[in-house]
């Protein structure tokens, strides 16, 4: 299993696209790219989950610890997910309440 | 050995396993216990209740649920190298998944009582595990740690 990522810039935020499943084994690398994305002074984070087939709980931890980092700078975490099965989890989590839910990337 | 009977735990829902209906499946899995390998029991699971229309909609629960307890399994028993066993019953109304590791156990005072808050980093799976499942129970001791999870088929 592969986690794919793909980073990009859209005005002042920073999109990554992931495609794969993001479980304890491919999350570092998601954790990764949002520490790189900071590092370049960019603090307005998107992940962008629609070509996500699975996401766990590391995975969110993931997610919460890179929303704490941001924040530390003024910045923002967002989050594009369509798909139900993982809105569910965010949901069941409190997890949309904290961060900021996109439906797609052209309203960054 | 001293066995704990961690039911009560769980209070998220009333945790009972009722017996169900005519077995239809049964499908056995033994996992290696490497986090780069919970890929495979989730298509393990997936493989398995990929032939039931009246599942497919609790596919990604079942999956999920599987997954959690498999990593904790793995997460919690660094040194092991005792594969993780799983066994998966498909029935006419429901889905039971057993996973069973030859873990140190844990002791169920050290699992939190409440949904953890929305900042905190770890401690969600046990929940979530929770809200996907109908009944979950768990038995741990210093001889492994074995779950027990039914998910209900209610639109067959």
């Amino acid at each position: 299993m592969e986690l794919e990522m793909t980073t990009r810039d859209v005005g002042d935020h920073t999109l990554i696209k992931l495609k794969g499943e993001i479980d304890i084994y491919t999350a570092p690398s998601l954790r990764e790219a949002i520490v790189e994305s900071i590092e370049r002074g960019r603090y307005k984070v998107v992940i962008d989950l629609d070509d996500v087939e699975f996401l766990d709980s590391t995975g969110l931890g993931v997610l919460v610890g890179g929303l704490k980092k941001v924040n530390q700078h003024d910045g923002e975490m967002g989050i594009i997910c369509n798909q139900e099965k993982l809105l569910r989890v965010f949901k069941i989590t409190g997890l949309t309440k904290i961060f900021k839910m996109y439906k797609s990337a052209d309203e960054l | 050995m001293e066995e704990v009977d961690a039911q009560d735990i769980h209070q998220l829902r009333k945790c009972t396993i009722r017996s169900t209906g005519e077995k239809k499946k049964v499908c056995k899995y033994s996992l290696q216990p490497k986090a780069e390998s919970l890929t495979t029991v989730r298509e393990f699971i997936r493989t398995t209740l990929k032939p039931f229309d009246s599942i497919r909609p609790h596919v990604h629960e079942i999956v999920f649920a599987t997954h959690e307890a498999c990593k904790n399994a793995v997460e919690h028993n660094p040194e092991s190298e005792d594969p993780v066993d799983i066994v998966c019953e498909v029935f006419e109304d429901s889905v039971i998944v057993q996973v069973s590791d030859r873990g140190k156990g844990f002791n169920p005072k050290n699992i939190p009582k409440r949904i953890p808050d929305p900042t905190a980093l770890e401690g969600r799976g046990i929940f979530l595990m929770h809200a996907m499942m109908d009944a979950i129970e768990t038995k741990t001791g210093n001889n492994g740690t074995t779950v027990r999870m039914q998910k209900r088929i209610r639109d067959s």
